[in-house]
């Protein structure tokens, strides 16, 4: 159990909260609380709203994941002895085919809870545990979600001049200082003090990208920030474009495992099939360099 | 202006009136309603407060002597009636509870006229009496006629402050004992003397912005440098518990009146400064000039007058970088009642801090990277791929941004804010105020600690721990309930369960419809979301829609025959990567999925060991059969297939027969 188990199971024991206390907590056990944020988001355990700077747990759900042994992920809150819980129904009611995996640990996020069923089974085991049952999410996620489009993601509004800013280069896929030929077209990153707010112009026009994750996406939309090898089912992100909150949900639905570092530049998230990939590309409208 | 001349609206008035008026106004500001009923309080009259009364009466910048005309006028002092019309015997006669006291003014001006005497003053009675007649513009010395009733006056102050209003603007404190035996009443009401209330605004400015809520006003200014500044009189009684009361009293009267300005001495007297901050702004790049002015201040740069609001900026030319380089910039007239700006000196070198209102001027920053505007060219030569905007300084000023604070010469950086309170409780794992998840304690955390020693931390009456200033100290996490103690000074009381009581989960997800869909995170469920699409955590709104995955853990080849009649095969995919990544590829058992539309059967026809088996999916017999899927149901027909339920098998292998019958014809 690690700083970010602690983390899920005092969330779970409040059921939300505010930012503030979030903040306070991820300080206490020592993980960055941004980092925090979205790694249990994307692993589907709790949800942020960040106008009202507040998060909720979302209910527990065993998901079944497609490729990966037909098992389901156990997700959403995770309150203190659920686990022994799952072990107790496991041990009692020998009439179900079901399969606890041991817990698998990673470095930046919760346990990975795995359960291996026969789909007969594994809904009345969810009955029994009080779990919601979902069938591959993480692809019906990405289904449900529109095709990003700069008017879609982004709300026209100049950046606030008070504030520094920093332009992204798409050559190299990092920001720098300045735009070299001193222009405004473009992805910016604006440093409105303790958040880094995208904003985007377009031939003259200036759009706040809220969601700023969709930033470079839509600034190059001819640009590819995203390989996929189709063989091992890796999908590499570069860490200065990673995924939007519930497409990087959509990805990590697949195998409940955070991307893992690839090198000092990307991630790869794991258990990614031709049809997510592809997916995944269409809803970011946005070219997937294909391996 | 003369004594007893009056401005604004109140030239229409009498003088009583008047004085009446002055009354009311400095009733609400030196004796407003106190929070707790009984706090001690003083009557601490002074130039300052006369002033900010006066503004708000319409006078203008000689608030002080229309005061103290009114009051002359409507109480008719002078040289030979001195404070005889001053009569306590109406009031005292009137039924209670009674309406303020109408020579309340008097006292006021009798108390103001202490706090001009200066350091030395204390106890000379005719220096007392000669800031009296200068005040009420009379000639003369010595005392006035009648000034041994004006304790018994205070006394029918008091009274009524204690009796009529039951304390709820406070408790007035009297000396029992006063001396000189006159003077010493308004005396002991001036804890602070005019020259401190110089002090006293940079006090505020420092320590008092935020207000003084949560402090004990009297230890912080007893530990804060600049207070050897005060007068020995003040600084004695600062340092005085037997009055720590009084003078608690009179620094919270005294905030209560400072408007955010500075008072400074001047060539021709006190003047009033108003701390200004630069601002820069990036893009393009310009600066900016603020203070925490309450008032509009005009002053002059090179052209014509410039107006700054209160809370307002004005934009600045970088030329006057050059001017500030050497020494503090006064903008406008100190003297004035409006008072002047002043900016710090920048010397070669101005660093500037990202803030929730952009960037501004700061002496000592606290983030790790600053952006600077420079004349050095050591530092400009050294720091060149921080150049900002080539050519639009005047030379020899350059903008550098986001340097390394560390690297820029004769900056200090300062500590991260510290703790302002003495204690208090942080981190652990707080369910609710007071009550925290067991696994992980909280913090006991010691901020400003005003003490030479460690103190002891007691839990539960056991000493646990010693702590002193800027120190953490984490106290017990298993479920029980405990009382901390620091000494006598502070307690507080915490509980710790092994489980909360959680809020209802999926309180929040994300709308999959409409325009925002994209542009916003997660929001709270309403029921209108109840037909839109939407995401919580792993649960979507939108129902699963297709056949469910058929789990298998059959190592060999399955086929599978839709409702329309065609033929799939489906192999087992080695294990997927991932499993074994995360350590999981030995405990899984391989179970592996086939996702297909329409499925109705599922057949092995060659299973590792025994013979061909099939079984239906769903209650369904194909309107027709591919010959593929045709010759594969006669082929195991024929191999003693193991089918399940039977009479389903016997009508699919009737239509294989009949499909197999019909492409052979």
């Amino acid at each position: 159990m690690n700083a970010y188990d602690l983390l899920l199971e005092w969330a779970s024991e409040r059921g939300g909260g505010s930012w503030e206390s979030w903040k306070a907590v991820c300080g206490d056990v020592g993980v960055e609380p941004n980092g925090a944020a979205r790694s249990l988001s994307a692993l589907g355990h709790l949800e942020f709203d960040w106008v009202a700077s507040r998060f909720n747990c979302a209910p527990p759900v065993a998901v079944l994941t497609l490729h990966s042994s037909g098992c389901v992920l156990v997700t959403g809150a995770r309150r203190r002895g659920m686990r022994q819980t799952l072990e107790e129904i496991y041990e009692e009611y020998q009439d179900i085919s079901v399969e606890l995996l041991p817990p698998a640990s990673q470095d930046t996020g919760p346990e990975t809870w795995l359960v291996e069923a026969d789909l007969a089974d594994v809904e009345r085991f969810c009955e029994l545990v009080g779990m919601h049952f979902e069938i591959d999410s993480g692809r019906r996620i990405a289904k449900a979600m529109p095709r990003a489009t700069l008017e879609l993601v982004g709300e026209q509004e100049r950046p606030d001049s008070r504030f520094p800013r920093r332009w992204f280069d798409p050559r190299i896929r990092d920001f720098q200082l300045e735009r070299p030929d001193g222009g405004e077209e473009g992805l910016w990153w604006v440093e409105e003090y303790r958040r880094e707010v995208a904003f985007v112009c377009r031939d003259g026009s200036w759009f706040r990208v809220p969601t700023r994750e969709y930033g470079p996406f839509v600034a190059h939309p001819d640009v590819s920030f995203i390989t996929y090898q189709p063989a091992v089912g890796f999908l590499t992100v570069n860490n200065a474009t990673p995924l939007p909150a519930l497409l990087a949900r959509a990805a990590t639905l697949q195998s409940g495992r955070l991307p893992c570092r690839e090198d000092a530049q990307r991630h790869t998230y794991v258990n990614i099939d031709e049809e997510l990939a592809r997916l995944i590309q269409d809803r970011l409208n946005s070219p997937i360099d294909w391996r | 202006m003369v004594v007893g001349e009056m401005a604004g609206m109140q030239s229409r008035a009498t003088a009583a009136e008047r004085a009446r008026l002055w009354g009311l106004e400095l009733l609400e500001e030196l004796l407003p309603h106190q929070p707790k009923r009984g706090t001690p309080v003083l009557l601490a009259c002074d130039d300052e407060i006369v002033r900010v009364v006066g503004e708000q009466l319409g006078h203008g910048g000689e608030a002080v002597a229309s005061f103290a005309g009114d009051v002359k006028l409507a109480f008719h002092i002078g040289p030979s009636t001195g404070l005889g019309r001053v009569l306590a015997g109406p009031f005292r006669q009137l039924p209670r509870p009674r309406p303020m006291p109408d020579f309340f003014p008097v006292l006021c001006l009798l108390v103001l006229a202490a706090s001009r005497m200066a350091p030395d003053e204390r106890s000379a009675t005719q220096a007392y009496y000669r800031h009296l007649r200068e005040l009420l513009d009379m000639s003369g010395h010595g005392e006035l006629e009648d000034i041994e009733f004006v304790p018994g006056l205070f006394g029918c102050m008091a009274d009524w402050l204690a009796e009529d209003l039951d304390g709820a603007r406070g408790r007035l404190v009297l000396p029992h004992d006063p001396w000189p035996r006159y003077v010493g009443v308004m005396v002991s009401q001036t804890v602070f003397r005019r020259r401190d209330r110089q002090v006293l605004s940079r006090f505020f400015s420092e320590r008092g912005r935020a207000g003084l809520e949560g402090y004990d006003p009297v230890r912080r200014l007893r530990r804060w440098p600049g207070r050897h500044s005060m007068t020995a009189h003040a600084l004695q009684v600062l340092h005085d518990d037997s009055v720590a009361s009084q003078v608690r009293a009179a620094i919270v009267a005294a905030h209560r009146s400072w408007d955010g300005a500075i008072l400074d001495d001047t060539p021709s007297g006190v003047g009033r400064y108003w701390p200004a901050t630069l601002h820069l702004f990036p893009y393009p790049p310009r600066l900016h000039l603020g203070a925490g002015n309450t008032r509009e201040v005009v002053f002059r740069l090179d052209g014509p007058p410039v107006l700054l609001q209160p809370g307002g900026e004005v934009q600045v030319p970088f030329s006057l970088l050059q001017r500030m380089r050497s020494g503090p910039l006064v903008l406008g007239d100190p003297r004035s009642s409006s008072g002047a700006l002043r900016v710090p000196a920048l010397h070669d070198t101005a660093v500037f801090e990202l803030t929730p209102d952009g960037m501004l001027h700061t002496e000592r920053p606290s983030a790790e990277t600053v952006w600077a505007l420079t004349c050095d060219p050591a530092l400009q030569r050294r720091l060149a791929q921080h150049r900002f905007r080539e050519s639009v300084l005047p030379v020899p000023w350059q903008l550098l941004r986001e340097v390394p604070t560390a690297g820029l010469p004769g900056i200090e950086r300062a500590a991260a804010p510290r703790a302002m309170g003495e204690f208090r409780l942080e981190g652990g794992l707080p369910l609710e105020r007071g009550v925290y998840l067991s696994g992980r304690g909280p913090v006991l955390v010691a901020g400003d600690v005003d003490a030479d020693e460690r103190l002891p931390v007691v839990v539960n009456g056991q000493q646990r721990a010693t702590i002193a200033s800027g120190e953490r100290v984490r106290i017990p996490g298993e479920p029980g309930s405990y009382l901390v103690a620091i000494g006598e000074e502070w307690r507080t009381s915490y509980d710790v369960e092994r489980h909360g009581e959680p809020g209802p989960c999926g309180a929040l997800a994300h709308g999959l419809s409409g325009g925002r869909a994209l542009r916003s995170g997660a929001r709270p469920v309403s029921e209108e979301d109840g037909s839109a699409a939407t995401v919580c955590g792993a649960i979507v709104s939108i129902p699963y829609g297709h056949d469910r995955p058929i789990l298998t853990r059959v190592s060999a080849e399955l086929q599978t025959i839709d409702l329309a009649g065609e033929l799939a095969r489906h192999r087992r995919p080695p294990t997927p990567p991932w499993l074994y990544t995360v350590g999981l590829g030995e405990s899984a058992r391989e179970r592996w999925e086939i996702v297909r539309e329409g499925v109705v059967w599922l057949l092995c026809a060659q299973p590792g060991f025994g013979n061909p088996w099939a079984r239906l999916q769903r209650d369904a017999l194909p309107e027709w059969l591919s010959a593929e899927a045709a010759a594969l149901v006669v082929e195991v027909a024929e191999r003693g297939v193991r089918a399940s339920p039977q009479e389903a098998w016997s009508a699919l292998l009737g239509k294989a027969l009949t499909a197999l019958a019909g492409s052979s014809t």
